[in-house]
């Protein structure tokens, strides 16, 4: 077993790191427990996310919309939103619209914008150091893998070191799994030289 | 026109005579007198003959017995400075010879002394080279391994494919699962 408490030299920690209380899991309205109508509606925003950046993304997004209330318009939140952001974002909220969960009041728009973010910012993350730079199909597949362990959607804070030269160091509220091709060089050659330790 | 006084024969010679009595009275004066002044240095003459000869008998006398006392004290002078010189030599010899001992006793304790400080020394820069050859060794095979790694790093990073990458990371996140890292 190669659990360490220790945090990796080339991790970097990121400004979403930096916002969110950890890497744990916040209970905000929608998070942990029995799905409510809230949480349901959260859900495709959460989806349509899988890393950091995505994020730090829909973070801006959000913070944009929120400047549109009360802005003398009424009506839905992807009709105030439409001339202050083209993201697909507004996308979601108008799925949202259709399903009736969007709120329809400002007073009540301006709280679930507030949630929302809420909720995204506890979403759990782990820190994947890579040796190269992933497609996106790929990092959507690993954080659908991993967030089926957890067992709760969790995002990828992503830092390439090309120094691992291959596999990958995963790093998860405090626990460190490093399998890098790194580490096997440096066992053989530590062996091959005489000098032992990591790189 | 004036006119001589008018003085007869006898008066003249009365003249004559007084003068001529005067002069020879003088005359007789002068000799006495110088006679007398004769007299008194002849007697300081004698008198400085025999003042010479007493002062060269004086003269002679002391000398000799100053030679007599430089013979004395020239002789005790000698036997004081022969034994002096003895006393010396004897001094000399004495002290010479408990230098030379203490000089033996201190040149010994410093060859001691200098065997001790050398085999220290041997024994320490020994035992710094031995550190230094390890560090060194360290240092070596450090830096090849560093070498042999980066050339390992460029030679394999170029060689894996993006597919070989993700089936890496995909063998490495099974691991961590396995290590439960995620629970």
């Amino acid at each position: 077993m190669k659990q360490r408490t220790q945090v990796s030299k080339v991790s970097e920690v990121s400004e979403v790191s930096k916002v969110s209380n950890g890497a744990g899991a916040q209970e905000v309205p929608g998070g942990v427990g029995v799905p409510d109508a809230t949480t349901i509606a959260f859900k495709p925003f959460e989806n349509s996310i899988y890393d950091t950046h995505g994020l730090l993304r829909m973070m801006d997004d959000l913070a944009l919309i929120e400047r549109s209330l009360f802005r003398d318009k009424e009506g839905p939140i992807s009709t105030k939103a439409k001339d202050f952001t083209t993201s697909s974002i507004i996308s979601l909220f108008e799925d949202l619209e259709k399903t009736g969960l969007e709120p329809t009041s400002e007073q009540k728009q301006l709280k679930f914008l507030k949630d929302l973010e809420e909720y995204l910012k506890g979403l759990p993350q782990v820190k994947i150091n890579l040796a190269f730079a992933p497609t996106d199909t790929f990092l959507e597949k690993l954080s659908n893998q991993i967030s089926v362990v957890v067992g709760r959607k969790t995002l990828i804070d992503l830092v390439v070191n090309q120094y691992l030269v291959g596999g990958a160091e995963f790093e998860f509220r405090g626990k460190i799994s490093k399998q890098t091709l790194e580490d096997k060089l440096g066992e053989v050659l530590g062996k091959l030289v005489g000098v032992g330790g990591s790189v | 026109m004036n006119q001589l006084p008018y003085f007869d024969i006898n008066t003249i010679t009365l003249i004559s005579l007084a003068v001529g009595f005067l002069t020879m009275m003088l005359v007789v004066f002068v000799i006495f007198r110088l006679n007398k002044i004769n007299s008194e240095d002849a007697a300081l003459g004698v008198n400085k003959i025999i003042q010479e000869k007493v002062n060269r008998q004086i003269e002679e006398l002391i000398q000799q017995k100053v030679e007599a006392i430089f013979k004395t004290a020239s002789t005790k002078v000698d036997a004081e400075v022969n034994q002096f010189i003895a006393d010396i030599t004897k001094l000399a010899q004495a002290k010479a010879g408990e230098i030379a001992g203490f000089v033996e006793k201190a040149g010994q304790e410093q060859v001691h002394e200098s065997q001790f400080f050398v085999a220290n020394m041997l024994s320490k820069v020994e035992k710094e080279v031995e550190v230094y050859k390890k560090n060194k060794m360290i240092k070596v095979d450090e830096e090849i391994r560093q070498i042999v790694l980066s050339a390992a790093r460029e030679v394999i990073g170029r060689a894996i494919s993006l597919s070989e990458h993700e089936d890496l990371v995909s063998k490495a996140l099974e691991r961590a699962k396995k290590d439960k890292i995620f629970t």
